[in-house]
């Protein structure tokens, strides 16, 4: 299926250890263990270009609109003939949400080593 | 004589080494094997004077002009309680060398890993699923929460990780949970040792050495989580055939002693001392004063370290010794002071040593 693309204008915010993205009031969460935090870091408070790959309002992609252009950060990869890098991302964690949840559940680990290991903080 | 000096002078460089930043360590493992840790083998005593940041730089232009470096180990002691560490690291890089910080994981910060994160490669050492056992092996309280705090971090910091796993009686059965909270970790790829002894853990090794059925258990565990994670997996210290059955296994890689050729990781210690890898005690010489090259090709230690047979070794099967070379020279230099003895972790499994005490 060919994905549909638009643009959204967007900003970079941060809530507690969270970041999110800001388009029209709606915020989504920008994913910790796809992106190192120090290059959603770069952006917080700046506006930024939203790539939606389709009508399904999944985020695609976030960069930045300054002069000097930073780095096109992924954060969301709906399709699968993207990016293979995040592919390769999203199946790392997809993984270690996977054995995580096993070490868990055996009680090998706790809760808070469970939630960190997932980028969580203990509720 | 001119073939061997012929054959000699031909000898392929090596590409890897290992640069020990400082002996500073906030560990005590008991399994630690580094020649320093040892009173009694009186390494370089005189002398505990740190190479400064320059001379950091100069040994590494001259390796890689001698050689043809791509990769440096950066261990110690524990590198990050090297200041310059980001320098050296950018440094390396710099040269296009691939550099690995070896460490306990203790210091890394996410500060620490963004400074840090030039470098890109990191080795942490992970003992167990339980903080007591990781604790008590690396001798420090709150080390085991404070490692995965780091490998958190390297993780969030977008480094690589890969995890080492030294295999003692205390920690062998908790092999499996440990690759797997590796693997949740973020590890890339998985580093296993068994104990390997030195002047120092010598007198641990009735309650660490593991046995060779021990170290068979851990590599089936090891061949079933490779295949099934699909995690890269080697193992540097020797695992001697002629105690254990390597040829069983497809998804583990095994490391056998280089004999000081191509594939050996020369070690230059805190002082610029070249030593033939990481775990002998023997100083070939001094980085600062001479050249890697004169030393490879000419100094007559490596020359015996290459050809000395161990006699324990003379029945072996031919193809056994010729990859295992009599395993790990360096222990066995350490705990009996010669090259002439055999890795005494085979004399040990066969129950054929007389010289270590073991009760």
């Amino acid at each position: 299926m060919e994905s549909k693309k638009r643009l959204a204008k967007g900003k970079i915010v941060k809530e507690g250890e969270r970041y999110f993205v800001l388009v029209d009031q709606v915020k989504h969460e920008l994913p910790l263990n796809v992106i190192p935090e120090k290059n959603i870091k770069l952006l917080v408070g700046k506006d930024v270009e939203v790539e939606y790959s389709n009508p399904i309002v999944h985020i695609t992609g976030v960069f930045g609109t300054g002069a000097v252009r930073p780095p096109r950060i992924i954060c969301y990869i709906p399709v699968p003939d993207f990016n293979p890098l995040v592919i390769d991302a999203i199946a790392q964690y997809e993984r270690i949400q996977l054995v995580a949840n096993q070490l868990l559940e055996e009680k090998v680990i706790t809760k808070e080593i469970h939630a960190k290991l997932l980028g969580k903080t203990v509720q | 004589m001119q073939n061997s000096l012929e054959k000699l002078s031909n000898r392929a460089l090596p590409r890897s080494f290992v640069l020990e930043l400082t002996r500073s360590c906030n560990h005590a493992c008991m399994y630690c094997y580094t020649a320093w840790g040892a009173q009694d083998l009186n390494y370089d005593a005189g002398n505990q004077k740190e190479l400064t940041t320059e001379e950091v730089f100069t040994i590494v232009s001259r390796l890689q002009d001698e050689c043809p470096v791509q990769t440096i180990a950066l261990s110690g002691g524990e590198p990050l309680l090297r200041r310059d560490l980001p320098e050296i690291l950018t440094f390396i890089r710099g040269r296009g060398i691939d550099p690995m910080i070896i460490t306990n994981g203790m210091l890394l910060t996410p500060e620490k890993v963004e400074q840090t994160l030039v470098g890109g490669n990191y080795e942490v050492t992970l003992l167990s699923t339980n903080p007591e056992i990781h604790d008590r092996l690396a001798g420090c309280p709150g080390a085991w929460e404070a490692a995965i705090d780091g490998m958190v971090n390297i993780r969030r910091g977008g480094g690589n990780l890969a995890v080492a796993f030294i295999a003692t009686k205390l920690n062998y059965q908790d092999l499996h949970h440990t690759v797997e909270l590796a693997i949740a970790l973020g590890a890339y790829a998985l580093m296993y040792n068994r104990l390997n002894l030195g002047k120092y853990n010598l007198r641990f090794a009735p309650i660490l050495l593991p046995s060779p059925e021990m170290v068979q258990e851990n590599l089936d565990t090891l061949e079933e989580m490779a295949d099934k994670y699909k995690l890269p997996i080697s193992i540097s210290v020797v695992c001697e055939p002629c105690v254990i059955d390597t040829q069983r296994y497809q998804h583990i890689h095994f490391g056998y002693c280089p004999l000081a050729g191509g594939d050996s990781y020369f070690t230059i210690d805190p002082r610029g001392n070249i030593r033939v890898c990481n775990h002998s005690p023997v100083i070939l010489g001094n980085m600062l004063q001479e050249s890697f090259t004169g030393i490879y090709y000419n100094h007559p230690y490596l020359q015996k370290f290459r050809q000395t047979m161990p006699e324990e070794c003379n029945d072996c099967k031919p193809e056994w010794k010729e990859v295992c070379g009599g395993g790990c020279k360096a222990a066995a230099e350490q705990c009996f002071g010669n090259l002439d003895h055999v890795d005494p972790f085979v004399t040990i499994s066969k129950g054929t040593e007389k010289n270590i005490p073991l009760n």
